[in-house]
């Protein structure tokens, strides 16, 4: 009886700690859709592609530049956007017109605007007129 | 008459006042509560999803809970499939500008995060690369520098030590490099490239980088009184060893042109595929896009245009090669991190990995199509074209290797090798070591502060807890994020009951189940839907075609059921538990049994498993235990299945 007894609270012990250990076991696995998602899911047309491209550069723009001011160093936000663009398997991301539009929705949706919004336009564009204007039209499409 | 118009106007005025409600509550967002099952979150899971992405935390090895942002159907094929879980989705209505709030708040939280851990992970190179320079590798006792410090790409077309092993001046006879008579490929590349900037312009380019090496120093790692904040990027602190990297892999991207090299043997993939007329069409023009990219590209003052060169270089090679031999050939796009399978277990899984085999070709054979549409020749299509061609081709392989790579592929080549010893930065030993100082002072508070926001505790901060405080942090007022945070609370409820009709607290709901529970009693929820496991779609199908009765039995167990394959991933067990909940304890007395008897074998086969079965069987008789009290855990999951299958099968969700 006794036994019986501790047994039971045992398994008590147990399913109450199962139960609450929501998520706390937890690896890094990869799955088969790490690879085939991408291909199997994307949007058939190409604007579809593209939006998805300037959306993810739209958000990292906006996340850095809340955490950022104007004159900040860049190479730091060129690596990030290097790496937004390697995940869509995209090395060219600088003579994609797609990422100056993306940049300029994300300092849209920071509300970046002003003189801030001027002296980011020029340093992510390098100062180079067609980015810049890249970068203006992205900003104005953003709602 | 005039009654009839004053009742039209009445009409229209009603109408229009419903229209204007639904328009401001228009949007909504589903809360996920995922059911238990043994392995990963095996008490339940909770996520967030917000318009096509799912947000949701998880507690890594490093004991930090990290948020993760995922594809809805990436996420549904791992819990649904794969782990054979059911959701349950919770639909809550809310305002668009609620919505737009929530989702913006998740994605700045995601990113700043990622920020954050990647910063850390910097941190570890750049401590990395200050020892070696130091030339106290004993100090990084069990880390091997050369895992640490890696060239990207540069595995494409050097074998690892290769470059060790050149004179160090042999780069430096660049300098004296005669123009490139050479006719091939990359000779022609390299002379537009002269053309374009100038006959020297390789030399010059290289010495340049190698100054800018030589007078690297290392990062300012400032130690301020708050570095961290979770909805915001780290301080901007340039790596001192990335820059060091970079640098290198500009000047082995030079190399690479400079000697004309070829692509290493196992950095490419030689199919016997014959490419069609219209995909030489598509093909020679994107190589001459290729071409005219790279000429841009070698002067690019970005970071890492050396990456992004070699990358190319080895793609424009593959795409010549492809056009040369009328085949396809790709560069090898798996990492050094892929996931192996050896021909056993090939074996073992003969008919899952068929229909793998066949979701690749459909696959490979898509994208084919849609290189060949106008305007997808794109750089991307391109990368997913590759992507998919490696999988599929790899897959085949396991035909007659003795192992393949079964997952692993990256949208871009990564084949790298150790840093080579060429060149360093011309820094004094008290310079190294101020700054060896500098730096673990810097990581120290860092990783306070990465704990003080992110350290895991199953009761206080987990998956569940840290969601609601996202939300939380999601809906305080601008104007209030300032205010003393004593009254905060109060801003947050008031808007949380505004906003989603209720308030959570995170305090009180730390378990999945009563998390999910509080949001039917507490938020504005429109619409619960039970969204089925594989098991349970699959036994729904079976149930509809066949006897009852014959079904039920048959897939009740693991010994006689069609739809579960006992896998070395899952405890063995025999009885599921997740129907009947009568008979729960009697199968869970079984399962019990089972699980013993799986730890007894365990420790008979410990001298040749390293203690896997006994593990095994211990994790058995822990998930079969909350079965004799009712509760039901353990579903079963599934190793392979078909992505592309569960796509078509769900097609109308998403």
């Amino acid at each position: 009886m006794r036994l019986y007894s501790s047994f039971l609270q045992s398994a008590v012990l147990v399913s109450v700690v199962l139960v609450i250990a929501g998520c706390s076991i937890s690896y890094s696995s990869k799955s088969i859709s790490d690879s085939t998602s991408s291909i199997v899911s994307s949007p058939s047309s190409v604007s579809g592609k593209s939006k998805h491209y300037q959306n993810e550069v739209a958000d990292y723009t906006m996340a850095y530049v809340k955490s950022s001011q104007p004159n900040a160093n860049y190479s730091t936000f060129l690596k990030g956007l290097s790496e937004v663009a390697a995940k869509e398997g995209v090395t060219h991301w600088e003579q994609d017109s797609l990422t100056y539009i993306g940049i300029g929705k994300g300092l849209k949706k920071a509300k970046v605007e002003g003189i801030a919004y001027e002296t980011y336009k020029k340093n992510f564009a390098q100062s180079d007129d067609t980015r810049m204007e890249e970068i203006q039209i992205g900003y104005e499409s953003e709602d | 008459m005039w009654l009839n118009y004053k009742f039209v106007l009445f009409y229209i005025a009603f109408v229009a006042i419903c229209l204007c409600s639904a328009l401001a509550s228009a949007a909504s967002f589903e809360y996920l509560y995922v059911e238990a099952n043994e392995g990963n979150s095996s008490g339940g899971h909770s996520a967030l999803q917000l318009g096509d992405e799912i947000f949701h935390y998880q507690h890594h090895d490093s004991g930090f809970i990290r948020l993760l942002k995922e594809n809805q159907q990436d996420f549904h094929f791992q819990y649904r499939f794969l782990q054979n879980r059911r959701i349950h989705s919770s639909q809550v209505e809310v305002s668009d500008e609620t919505f737009l709030r929530l989702r913006d708040h998740f994605k700045l939280q995601f990113l700043a995060q990622d920020q954050q851990f990647k910063q850390l992970h910097r941190l570890h190179k750049d401590r990395a690369l200050l020892h070696v320079l130091l030339n106290r590798q004993d100090a990084v006792v069990g880390t091997d520098f050369a895992t640490i410090l890696r060239l990207n790409a540069a595995g494409l077309f050097y074998a690892e030590g290769e470059l060790d092993r050149q004179q160090k001046d042999e780069y430096i006879g660049l300098v004296n490099v005669k123009p490139s008579q050479s006719f091939s490929l990359l000779g022609m590349l390299r002379r537009k490239i002269e053309q374009h900037y100038g006959q020297d312009y390789l030399s010059r380019r290289s010495e340049q980088i190698t100054a800018q090496i030589r007078s690297l120093t290392p990062s300012d790692w400032p130690l301020e009184q708050s570095m961290l904040a979770v909805d915001k990027f780290p301080p901007a602190i340039e790596s001192f060893a990335e820059r060091y990297t970079d640098h290198l892999s500009g000047l082995v991207a030079i190399k690479v042109l400079m000697e004309e090299r070829m692509l290493r043997p196992d950095a490419f993939l030689l199919t016997l595929e014959a490419v069609i007329p219209e995909e030489k069409e598509a093909l020679e023009r994107l190589r001459d896009q290729l071409m005219l990219s790279l000429v841009k590209s070698i002067h690019s003052r970005r970071p890492d245009w050396g990456y992004a060169v070699l990358v190319n270089i080895a793609r424009l090679v593959a795409i010549d090669m492809t056009l040369q031999l009328d085949q396809w050939v790709f560069v090898d796009d798996f990492g050094m991190d892929s996931e192996w399978i050896s021909a056993d277990e090939l074996a073992q899984y003969a008919e899952s990995m068929q229909i793998q085999i066949d979701d690749a070709l459909s696959n490979w054979m898509q994208m084919r199509k849609v290189l060949l549409s106008p305007g997808d020749l794109t750089e991307a299509n391109y990368s997913k074209l590759e992507m998919s061609a490696n999988r599929y081709f790899e897959l085949l392989k396991g035909a007659w290797q003795p192992a393949i790579r079964v997952v692993g592929e990256k949208a871009l080549p990564t084949k790298s090798i150790a840093v080579p010893d060429w060149v360093v930065p011309e820094l004094t030993q008290q310079q190294l070591t101020l700054a060896l100082s500098a730096l673990n002072s810097y990581e120290a508070k860092f990783r306070q502060e990465l704990a003080g926001y992110y350290r895991y505790d199953l009761i206080t901060r987990n998956c569940v807890t840290e969601l609601f405080r996202t939300i939380d942090r999601a809906l305080l007022p601008l104007s209030q994020a300032d205010v003393d945070s004593s009254k905060q609370p109060k801003y947050i409820t008031e808007e949380s009951i505004r906003r989603l009709g209720g308030h959570i607290s995170a305090g009180y709901n730390f378990i999945p189940f009563v998390s999910f529970q509080s949001v039917q009693a507490q938020y504005r929820v429109m619409n619960n839907v039970i969204l089925d496991s594989y098991r349970d779609q699959q036994l729904k199908k079976q149930l509809i075609q066949n006897d009852r009765l014959t079904v039920s039995l048959r897939e009740s167990n693991t010994l006689t059921s069609t739809l579960y394959s006992y896998h070395p991933g899952d405890a063995f067990f025999v009885f599921f538990t997740d129907g009947n909940a009568v008979l729960r304890p009697i199968a869970g007395l079984f399962n019990t049994a089972a699980g013993i008897g799986q730890s007894v074998l365990g420790l008979l086969t410990w001298p040749l498993d390293g203690g896997k079965n006994f593990k095994s069987g211990a994790t058995g008789i822990l998930m079969s235990v909350p079965e004799l009290l009712f509760f039901n855990i353990r579903k079963g999951s599934y190793k392979y299945l078909s992505y592309n299958q569960f796509v078509r099968d769900n097609a109308s969700k998403y």
